[in-house]
């Protein structure tokens, strides 16, 4: 056996944001980091839910700040307030995200403004910080949580592919500015997941347009730990030679 | 809650349905153009004009226009 040999998988001795931990996918990163060795902070709104996830974590120097991330002053004093203790951080997974079924016409201006604070803006503000307050290591690794969407369409969803194709874009300018850090920045693209975000669009569709959505996904639906565990990986240094790409996980939703 | 503006709302839901077509007897799943985005529509026009949560159950349950405007009056009563 080699002695030298080291996982490459594994995120032993890191520090890892994770954001939206409260349900989820957020919530199956937070607890597959910590089992992957790393420590762990979470960010959330709902201090039960936060809660509920920090009791799953594995033992670590892990940390809950409830926080919503569209407020801009509790942002910047929560990412102090993480800085404070870990000194600097190796990683931040954004899993923070809104469900928005409108179709077309419905959709006010509010709508987007909305959509596109929480599911982009306050993602790429939380690195700004970040990197402003010198809280990133060399090598760290952001991983932002898109959606296959943001590739493939769908009707009734025009705001919220928008703002994840945004999240796209961004995230590929933000890798190439982001090379002289040595910081790699990355989205990890899900199929439909079997969350709460998941019951709330199922809820305000007939059942056989639900069947069809599923039956789309030729693996069937994927669990949160699916992308939990592509989200680890991006994490690792396993993937060191890979930024500004999408990792699509979606069982096969997108081969159509 | 007022039927003709209702019914006005409910109309503007579809865009190539003549406005004449439609009336509380009409059976919503055989309006042209039935879909579920439309279902998404209506579930967004009671929503936004009459501040009421619906979903496919409700949906599911009710037959004709008329239903739909009972049901959003009943749960409008109800806040
Ligand atoms: N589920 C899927 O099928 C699927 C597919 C593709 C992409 N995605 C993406 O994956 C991400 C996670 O989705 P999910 O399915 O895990 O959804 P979820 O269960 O609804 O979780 C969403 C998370 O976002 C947090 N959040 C929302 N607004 C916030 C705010 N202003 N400040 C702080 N936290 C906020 C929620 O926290 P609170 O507890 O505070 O509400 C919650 O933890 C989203 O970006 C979603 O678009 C999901």
């Amino acid at each position: 056996m080699d002695s030298s040999f080291k996982d490459p998988f594994t995120l032993e001795g890191k520090k890892i944001l994770v954001t939206g931990a409260s349900s989820g996918i957020g919530k199956q990163c937070a607890v597959q980091c910590s089992y992957s060795g790393a420590n762990v902070i979470i960010f959330g709104r709902d201090a039960d839910r936060l809660q509920d996830t920090f009791e799953k974590l594995k033992a670590g120097d892990h940390r809950k700040v409830i926080v919503d991330v569209c407020d801009r002053n509790a942002l910047d004093s929560a990412i102090s307030e993480v800085l404070q203790h870990y000194g600097s951080i190796d990683g931040m997974v954004y899993s923070v995200g809104l469900e928005h079924s409108l179709p077309f016409n419905f959709i006010k201006l509010e709508d987007y403004q909305t959509l596109f604070s929480v599911n982009v803006f306050a993602g790429f503000e939380i690195c700004r910080l970040l990197l402003k307050k010198r809280g990133l290591n060399k090598n760290s690794s952001l991983v932002f949580i898109s959606s296959i969407l943001s590739k493939v369409a769908n009707p009734g969803l025009v705001a919220y592919c928008a703002s994840k194709g945004a999240i796209e874009s961004g995230v590929r300018a933000l890798a190439l500015e982001l090379v002289p850090n040595k910081i790699r920045v990355n989205t990890v693209l899900p199929g439909v997941c079997k969350t709460s975000m998941t019951d709330k669009f199922f809820d305000k569709l007939p059942e056989e347009r639900v069947k069809d959505i599923i039956k789309l996904h030729p693996l069937g639906l994927g669990e949160p730990e699916d992308i939990a565990h592509a989200a680890v990986f991006l994490l690792s240094g396993a993937s060191k030679w890979i930024t500004g790409s999408s990792l699509v996980v979606d069982g096969g939703y997108s081969i159509h | 809650m007022e039927e003709n503006k209702f019914l006005r709302n409910f109309i503007e839901v579809f865009d190539e349905v003549p406005t004449e077509a439609i009336t509380m007897n009409t059976v919503l799943r055989a309006i042209e153009g039935w879909s579920s985005l439309v279902g998404l529509s209506i579930i967004a026009m009671a929503d936004q004009e009459y501040g009421v949560e619906i979903d496919d159950v409700d949906l599911r349950g009710i037959k004709t226009v008329g239903e739909l405007f009972d049901l959003i009056q009943k749960k409008t009563n109800v806040k």
